[in-house]
């Protein structure tokens, strides 16, 4: 009987062995800021594709995934398969995907490159200006999960896993709008004024 | 004593207005003795920082930013730049492998020593433009002002 059980365990431990040999996951970085270390993204006006001006402000209520990326990135090549996949399954649900990307050469480049890949999120140009106010971006990719309210909930430097992405993005899209309920004091300040 | 990664560029690329850390540095070179009208080979030590590859003089990829090495003109004219075999090396964040340079390696190039050159000490100088990653993002690339003393002799 002894020797049964003892059958049963080793084979137990084979098949544990068995597992862990099998192809791991890339591991979960997800590291949110809770909500009150979180601070305003910094404004910018730059242009998309088309040429239309594109601020923060106009995602304010979505969260937004911004990425600065170079087309001599080849990190940054790697994920953009990834946010082409989020822009579509989450954008239902408010979530919007921008490219900034910080080639010197601007949209000469970007441009081709966008229509080899078949980039549908929207991109941008980054300028020098924008760099600084993010904080002085000097590696690639650069990654800012921006929350509905429009601040930062998380900045990742340099490849993160697919997983991590869509966890927060999840986590974000799930999380209750704090400031979408008016002061009271303010309702009824504005009451009293019409 | 100041690690030479911190060495602080004068010349900057993406982000002109900022100063730029290195990963690139010139190793120690002498100085070269070269004759007056006489073609001279002069080996250009780099050493990049442990951690970091950079892209060969000949990426497999177009949208990849070569190693490149430009001399400036003056009394020595550069005929021939020899780039060292590059490795192909496979990295996570690619499915490709990528013909990269890093550590301590060396670009040989081939000067033609003008033959009215005043004699005695001059110097060859020259921009090294490279582009560099780790194993997780990519820096912004880099010029490095590299410099060779060369004494010219008849």
């Amino acid at each position: 009987m002894l020797r049964l059980h003892t059958f049963a365990l080793a084979g137990s431990l084979l098949a544990l062995a068995g597992c862990s040999s099998a192809p791991k996951e890339e591991p979960l970085e997800v590291n949110i800021k809770p909500l009150a270390a979180r601070q305003a993204a910094p404004n910018f006006s730059l242009k998309d594709a088309n040429g239309a001006t594109v601020t923060p402000a106009e995602y304010k209520g979505k969260v937004v995934l911004l990425n600065f990326w170079a087309t001599w990135c080849v990190p940054c090549k790697a994920e953009i398969p990834w946010f082409q996949e989020f822009d579509a399954k989450f954008k239902d649900r408010g979530f919007a995907v921008l490219g900034v990307s910080l080639d010197e050469e601007g949209w000469g480049v970007v441009k081709p490159y966008i229509a080899e890949r078949k980039i549908t999120y929207r991109m941008l140009i980054g300028s020098e200006e924008v760099s600084t106010i993010y904080g002085g971006i000097d590696s690639l990719p650069t990654t800012f999960m921006i929350d509905k309210e429009g601040k930062i909930a998380a900045i990742h430097t340099g490849l993160v896993s697919k997983a991590t992405y869509q966890k927060e993005i999840e986590d974000l899209l799930d999380a209750k709008t704090v400031g979408s309920v008016v002061p009271a004091a303010r309702l009824f300040a504005e009451l009293r004024t019409n | 004593m100041v690690p030479w990664f911190l060495l602080l560029g004068c010349s900057l690329s993406y982000g002109q207005t900022r100063a730029v850390t290195h990963q690139l540095a010139q190793g120690r070179t002498e100085t070269v003795k070269a004759k007056l009208g006489s073609t001279v080979e002069v080996r250009l030590p780099l050493e990049l920082r442990q951690g970091f590859h950079m892209n060969s003089n000949t990426p497999a990829d177009k949208t990849l930013i070569p190693l490149r090495v430009t001399w400036k003109d003056g009394l020595l004219g550069a005929t021939e730049i020899v780039f060292p075999k590059p490795v192909m090396e496979k990295y996570k964040f690619s499915k490709d492998l990528l013909s990269v340079f890093s550590g301590n390696f060396e670009v040989v190039t081939k000067f033609k020593v003008a033959p009215t050159a005043p004699l005695g000490p001059a110097a060859i100088n020259g921009v090294v433009r490279y582009q560099a990653c780790n194993d997780n993002g990519c820096q912004f690339p880099k010029d490095l002002n590299v410099a060779i003393q060369v004494m010219l002799t008849r």
